[in-house]
Formats: structure tokens, sequence, C-alpha cells
């Protein structure tokens, strides 16, 4: 496993990581961030996949799953106060 | 480890090489029980908030003396409470509940400012900070010192009075506690009002805690999506080091990548604290 390409999306969600901590109490902003978290993610897994030349669209549904569990999960705890 | 385990957890020949629990079917699956888990928590606050309602206790004198405290430690001189900035902030929050608004501004454009005029109060300077959905007066305290805005107005030497409102009710279809602070400084002026101020007595009345609840949906909320990331780290986990250790070779997506999202999302849950400020 090359490390070196994922270094882009930890640098993207330690970013994330500091808004959502920096945005304490914010909610809309907070969700924008995972968000913004999740569309990069998104777009990592699909220019990752091209480049390799298997990106498929069962593939492309994987990303999407967790990504939109982690949107949810993220909106559900924030808004269950 | 029995092969049904075997199949959900680890990568496995029976799995396609990726524990059955990672599989897009099962996800949505996982996703549509974590839905209605919600909603059947919802339902139990909803129609016995003994159990899982809305609690909070926090009181207008505890908000004063946590608020002098800060200011005393940044050298700004002690607030005092004032009838009028009461009435003012009790008006706002009773405006927010009757319009359903979360915002310094109301929907039909009203300033913070009218408030305070309509209470009677002549200001020569005026600023408001407000809180929501917090269960004590010190995670209130903390959270606007913790915000750089808020905390300019909290420990700003230039005010000497103090109002606030602590009020019970629905804000967005959700129960919760509203916070209104308002502080200012008078002028004397010909221009100032001489208003009545009835709307203190009713704060002061609506100040008490609404729920005796020991668990609040929020904690249920938040360890039982923890408990959801944590869960699929380990699968993750398990599926890297399996995968490495026995050279699997297969077309899914990266599982290292699902690991990092995890992780922050684990990080991101954690920090998250209870309430609201703006």
């Amino acid at each position: 496993m090359k490390l070196a390409k994922y270094f882009p999306l930890i640098v993207i969600v330690l970013i994330g990581l500091f808004g959502i901590y920096w945005f304490n109490f914010n909610r809309p902003i907070q969700l924008s961030i995972m968000m913004g978290v999740v569309v990069a993610y998104l777009s990592w897994g699909i220019v990752n996949h091209a480049i390799k030349k298997d990106l498929h669209l069962k593939i492309i549904y994987e990303y999407l799953i967790l990504g939109f569990l982690a949107i949810l999960l993220f909106a559900t705890v924030i808004y269950s106060t | 480890m029995p092969n049904y385990l075997l199949h959900l957890f680890v990568p496995h020949h029976t799995n396609n090489q990726r524990a059955k629990l990672l599989h897009p079917s099962v996800l949505s699956v996982v996703i549509g029980v974590f839905v209605l888990f919600q909603i059947a928590i919802n339902q139990l606050a909803i129609r016995y908030p003994q159990i899982l309602g809305y609690a909070s206790n926090i009181s207008t004198e505890e908000i004063l003396r946590l608020t002098n405290i800060q200011r005393k430690i940044n050298g700004a001189g002690e607030v005092r409470l004032d009838s009028q900035l009461n009435s003012a902030a009790a008006q706002k929050a009773a405006d927010m509940m009757a319009r359903d608004y979360w915002a310094h501004i109301s929907p039909i454009g009203t300033q913070p400012w009218a408030f305070i005029n309509d209470s009677g109060y002549a200001y020569r300077y005026a600023g408001e900070n407000l809180a929501r959905d917090f269960s004590d007066p010190e995670s209130v305290v903390k959270a606007w010192m913790a915000s750089p805005s808020h905390r300019d107005n909290l420990i700003n030497g230039r005010y000497q009075d103090m109002g606030i409102a602590v009020v019970d009710g629905k804000l967005g279809g959700r129960e919760t506690t509203l916070v209104v602070q308002m502080f200012g400084t008078k002028i004397s002026s010909p221009f100032a009002m001489k208003l009545p101020v009835s709307i203190s007595v009713k704060a002061a009345e609506i100040n008490q805690p609404i729920a005796s609840s020991n668990i609040s949906r929020f904690e249920v909320t938040k360890y039982a999506s923890l408990f959801l990331v944590v869960l699929f780290i380990v699968l993750l986990v398990i599926d890297i080091f399996i995968v490495m250790k026995k050279g699997i070779v297969r077309w899914t997506s990266r599982s290292f990548a699902h690991l990092l999202l995890m992780t922050t999302l684990v990080g991101a849950i954690v920090i998250i604290s209870r309430g609201q400020i703006i």
C-alpha cells in the first residue's frame, strides 16, 4: 500500500477536523465542513480509480454510500441536542 | 471462528474477499436501521420525556456570576443585572419562540437593539449573545468564551449592565432552552423612554428546569453513532491487514480511504459539544 497517494486526502481530513473543532457550537458551518470533507473523499476516490483505470459505477457507489453514512451520522449527532 | 462470523467480519472466499458488513447492500441496511433507531429515539423523547427527555438547569444568577468571573479575570468591571435589559432579553426570547427563528435579526428585520429601545433602556453601547440547547450555565459561558466575537461582548469593559432571559420552549419543532444575554451601558438622555417592565417577572418564572431526565437524546445518539463508526473502523483495519498479509487482489474501493473518513468522523463526533451559540 503506497501511502503517498493518500497524502492529499489526509491533509483534507485534518483541515476538516480542525475546522469542526474551530467552529464548535456553530452547527451549519460544522455540517458544511463535513460535507466538504465527504465531497473531497468522493473526488479523491474517483480520480484515484480513474488514474488506475479501474473506475466503475460499483466503486463510486461504495464511496457514495460511506460518504452518505458519514454525513447522516454527523448531522444526526449535531442536531440531536 | 464460525463461518457466518468470518463471512460478516473478515475478507473470505464466501464474501468476495471483503467483510459482508462492508458491502454496499449491507451498508444500506445499516443506514435504514440507524434511521429507524433515530425515529424511535425521537418518539421516545416526545412520548416519555421522563426517560429520554430534554433537560436543562440554567439560572440567570449563575450566568451573571460566571460572566462576572470571566470579566474579572480579563480586567473588565463587573456588570449588574438591569431590569430593563432583562425585559429586552425576555422580549427577544419570546419573539424568537413566537416567530420560530434562531438569529440575531428577526425574519421581519427587527434588530436586537429594537428590543432594548422598547424596554426603555437608553444605551450608549449594547451587545447581544445567544445560546440554545445547553444543559448547564457553565457550558454556555464556556462556549461564549471560546468564540472570539461572543468573548469580545462578554469581557467588554464598556458594558456596565446585563440582562438575561432563559426561556424553555420549542424552536424549529424541538424542545430547547434559549439563553439571551444582552449587555449595555446607559446614557442620560431626554429620549430615554419609560416603559413598564413586565416581562422580566415572566422570565424569572419560566427559568426552571423543564425535565428531570438523566439521559439526554444527544448522548444516546452520540454514543450509538460512535459505536457504529468504531465498528466500521475495526472492520476496515481487519480488512486492510488481511488483504496485505494474504496479498489478495480484488476490484473494490480503497479501504484506507474509508478508514481515513471514518477516523475523521470519530474525531468530529468526539469534538462536538452540546449546544449552539450565535
